[in-house]
């Protein structure tokens, strides 16, 4: 994640441009549970081909929009859309171009993998040979071929997970809402799980909305995000847009059309700041000093070897400040900035808020 | 192609078409070891009567009339399997869905919520099948002994499959509606213990009935036609029940079942009537059947109408949208539909029918009979006015807040129909030796009043006007809410489907 000492500030490209309709999108979606109110007036879009990150703290609301999604909830106000069919008034239309796959597995006892494609085939409708094909489908994508005889049972949790994937897939929906899949899975197993939703968005153009609070995960899969907390959307947009935000709280209000124009959204009035890190022999005190007294810098750290600092500066400060790191004789190992990660901006963006 | 070739093509064609519940749930059972266990229980059990039966029974076994014996201790088994362990697998298998959140992925999939209960049905079927197949070996080898009445364990094995269909129905349906997980074991016990208890209490019934039961009395059919019928209609109605539970709730819940129940009024008296008129010769339409008739009725208005006042008046738009064009038959079928105030209208519609039933049955009853018409009046009025008031209360509280369910509104009009009751007897308080005759207070007592009308009637021409006057106050207290409630259906503009998707109201809340 840590490049040296660049930091490119990019105007972020409204991510709906040329896209067409939105596939899935959410208005101004309410559900109370009594006084709480899990979801609280959400709306946000997402397009063919998309993978849109869903992140939020426990307790967010996530699981409670995506059931709603899924047409296992009704909201209590507002109204949700898939490839323009509404969650409330046409459920069954939903159903057909919707996969979801949630957070439990959903385990039948006494049944083989392709037992358990094979009844979901059934209940979508699937007859005779569609039927065969659509199983035979899901296999060879999940690579699940070899263990289909093996009862579900007895998968392990990563094998388990592509079925459930697979299960997801078997009616080859435009739109798939995944509640958390790579909870639990070990880091190679994640990264299959990763790769088999990169190629579903990208060859097979579908719609992919993931919740998750892995954020590093969200980061490398996704092209766009929506932060969720206490129920509300707090930013929104590509990567990129909510990377270069700030500690805002309801940065983006979320109405009609903020998809569009939510580039021009980002802040103008605050001077871009960088976290900026020196890493030296000896001297770390020394440094911590002078460093105070340097112009642009805020918040400095120290550590066993190495002093981090808030830097205001624009490039050709941040280039003049080395040069006068190096100048006072300071033994300097390395000087490095990081731009903000995910997870930073994820940080920044909530604030542990819980109801 | 070969015979064999043909059949396996049938045979793929066929679970190709058949319901993909009942497919899956075949699979697993034939996989899973308490269903084996349970068949091998069965076989041994059989087997053990059967080698008991032929060392005990010595000589008898050749020239006694020994076969219904035999019969029944394999008849025994045979329906603790099929009406307890089958029906209660029933409802385990749905609650299982529940606990395993199986049932969220199958909800999602097209398969319709009746698809999924004739699912668990079927499945049922299968099992029962499997173990009458079971059986049927210790059947044929009775059958061999004196005394075995072909037609008679036909006819007793016919009726358990149709018993054995309808608890499994039930048990269903109460899984259905099974919603509190933390008492999942308790509501198991219990669901278990009420089905041995109805076991042994249909056993009984159908020992006794096969007993006294004669294929020449003609009677014996009729009663025997009717008691299916009554079966059939509660099948349906606990299927409806099921359905419901399991469907989105945007839909429309309510109508199947208020149909169901509209239904099995109308069969009630139209079955009566087409008796009387069918088979004069063995029915006679007199006090006999009136009576116990009208009362039914009332009692099944009484429930029904209890949880029809009651309703949740919130229609969705799907609902909405799908109502038919035309007006009239939109304000034929607004009673049907969700809500208190069109439930209250339901029911007035049904009490009317069922005074002018009463009306009609007048001159079919004994000129010596004290069930004149002022009882099924009496009856009217008091179902009326706590209706009412159930319909009233329900719409006032259910509003304040989201604590207050239907089911608490209920309870409040049972506790105020049983201190109206008690309050007439209130002085035995101060005076144990007070001895209560009919007065005016007992007004408050609707048993009392009954019992009073149907004995001397002294009152009657109090009691009535003054009933009346309550009935129609409780009209006039409802009757906005129900005028409200008939037009939102008569004069609903459905909007098209695009102007409704960009109409939600910002932070606006519907329902809840
Ligand atoms: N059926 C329900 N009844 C009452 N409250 C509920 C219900 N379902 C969810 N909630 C509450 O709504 C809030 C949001 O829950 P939700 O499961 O959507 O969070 P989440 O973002 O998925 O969290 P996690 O990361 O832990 O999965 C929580 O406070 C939860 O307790
Ligand atoms: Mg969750």
């Amino acid at each position: 994640m840590s490049e040296i000492a660049v930091t490119v500030d990019e105007q972020p490209q409204p991510p709906s441009n040329g896209r067409g309709e939105p596939t899935l999108e959410i208005r101004n979606l309410h559900r109370f549970f009594g006084k709480l109110k899990a979801v609280n007036n959400v709306s946000f879009r997402a397009y063919a081909g998309q993978v849109m990150g869903f992140i939020g703290p426990n307790g967010a609301g996530k699981t409670t929009t995506m059931r709603i999604l899924a047409t296992l909830d009704t909201p209590t106000a507002g109204d949700a859309f898939i490839c323009g069919h509404s969650v409330i008034d046409d459920p069954d239309r939903v159903r057909r171009v919707l996969g979801f796959m949630p957070d439990s597995f959903g385990r039948y006892p006494n049944m083989d993998v392709v037992e358990y494609l094979d009844f979901f085939a059934r209940a979508y409708g699937f007859r005779g040979a569609a039927r065969r094909d659509a199983v035979e489908r899901v296999l060879v994508f999940t690579e699940l071929r070899k263990l289909a005889e093996k009862p579900i049972s007895a998968l392990s949790k990563g094998m388990s997970q592509r079925l459930c994937l697979g299960r997801t897939l078997i009616h080859d929906p435009e739109v798939l809402v995944l509640d958390e899949p790579a909870a639990g899975l070990d880091p190679r197993a994640r990264v299959e799980v990763r790769e088999l939703i990169a190629l579903l968005a990208s060859e097979m153009k579908k719609t992919v909305l993931i919740s998750s609070h892995i954020l590093t995960e969200l980061g490398e899969i996704c092209d766009s995000a929506a932060i969720i907390e206490a129920g509300e959307i707090l930013a929104h947009g590509t990567i990129e847009e909510i990377q270069s935000q700030r500690k805002r709280r309801r940065v983006l209000a979320p109405v009609e059309g903020v998809v569009n124009e939510g580039g021009a959204e980002t802040d103008e009035d605050e001077p871009h700041t960088t976290i900026l890190a020196a890493r030296v022999l000896s001297g770390v005190e020394q440094l911590e000093r002078w460093l105070l007294e340097q112009p642009f810098v805020s918040e400095v750290n120290m550590g066993p070897q190495q002093v981090s600092f808030t830097f205001a500066g624009d490039a050709a400060a941040q280039c003049d400040l080395l040069k006068r790191i190096v100048e006072n004789k300071f033994e300097l190992l390395e000087f490095t900035g990081k731009t903000q990660s995910l997870e930073d901006a994820f940080m920044a963006i909530t604030e542990g808020i819980t109801q | 192609m070969s015979t064999f070739e043909r059949s396996i093509d049938l045979l793929e064609t066929v679970g190709d078409r058949a319901n993909p519940i009942l497919v899956k749930e075949t699979r697993q059972s034939l996989k899973s070891r308490q269903f084996v266990v349970t068949f091998m229980l069965l076989l041994a059990a059989s087997w053990f009567i059967f080698t008991m039966g032929v060392m005990l029974g010595g000589d008898a076994i050749e020239f006694g009339a020994i076969g219904n014996e035999f019969f029944w201790f394999f008849y025994v088994i045979l329906a603790f399997a099929v009406l307890v362990l089958v029906p209660f697998s029933a409802y385990r298998s749905l609650l299982a869905e529940k606990d395993q959140t199986t049932y969220d992925l199958l909800s999602i999939t097209t398969l319709s919520p009746r698809q999924i209960v004739w699912g668990k049905l079927l499945s049922a079927l299968v099992q029962v099948l499997i173990f009458y197949s079971a059986i049927a070996p210790f059947i044929a080898f009775t059958s061999l002994l004196q005394g075995f009445d072909f037609v008679m364990v036909g006819f007793m094995l016919v009726i358990t499959l149709l018993l054995a269909m309808l608890s499994s129905m039930i048990a269903i349906a109460s899984s259905a509606m099974t919603k509190q997980r933390q008492y999942q074991a308790l509501t198991s016990m219990f669901m278990l213990g009420l089905l041995i208890v109805q076991t042994m209490f249909l056993l009984s019934i159908v020992g006794s009935f096969v007993n006294t039961f004669s294929l020449v009395d003609a009677e014996a059919w009729w009663t025997l036609a009717f008691g299916m019928v009554i079966a059939a209609s509660y099948f349906l109605l606990f299927q409806q029940v099921a359905t419901a539970h399991l469907t989105f709730e945007s839909d429309d819940r309510t109508s199947g079942i208020r149909m169901v129940f509209s239904g099995q009024f109308l069969l009630l008296w139209g079955g009566i009537y087409a008796m009387t008129w069918l088979a004069p010769l063995t029915f006679s339409l007199g006090e006999d059947v009136i009576i116990p008739a009208t009362i039914l009725s009332f009692i099944h208005w009484g429930a029904v109408g209890m949880f029809a006042v009651t309703d949740d008046p919130y229609l969705s738009r799907r609902v909405r949208r799908n109502l038919p064009d035309n007006r009239l038959r939109r304000l034929l079928f607004a009673p049907f539909l969700q809500g208190g105030h069109r439930g209250y209208v339901y029911v007035l519609v049904h009490l009317a029918i069922l005074t002018a039933i009463s009306v009609a049955t007048v001159p079919f009853l004994g000129s010596l009979s004290k069930w004149s018409l002022d009882v099924p009046i009496a009856m009217t009025c008091y179902l009326v006015i706590y209706l009412g008031i159930a319909c009233a209360l329900a719409r006032w509280c259910l509003g304040l807040s989201s604590d207050i369910r239907a089911g608490h509104i209920r309870v409040l009009t049972l506790i105020l129909l049983a201190i109206g009751c008690m309050l007439p007897y209130a002085p035995l308080l101060w005076n144990p030796l007070y001895v209560q005759s009919y007065n005016i207070s007992m007004l408050l007592n609707p048993f009392a009043t009954f019992y009073h009308l149907s004995d001397s009637g002294s009152y009657a021409s109090v009691i009535i006007p003054v009933l009346g006057i309550g009935a129609v106050l409780a009209l006039a207290v409802n009757l906005r809410a129900m005028k409200q409630g008939i037009a939102e259906i008569v004069f609903a503009e459905v909007k098209p489907r695009a102007v409704v998707a960009e109409n939600v109201p910002e932070g606006a809340l519907i329902g809840e």
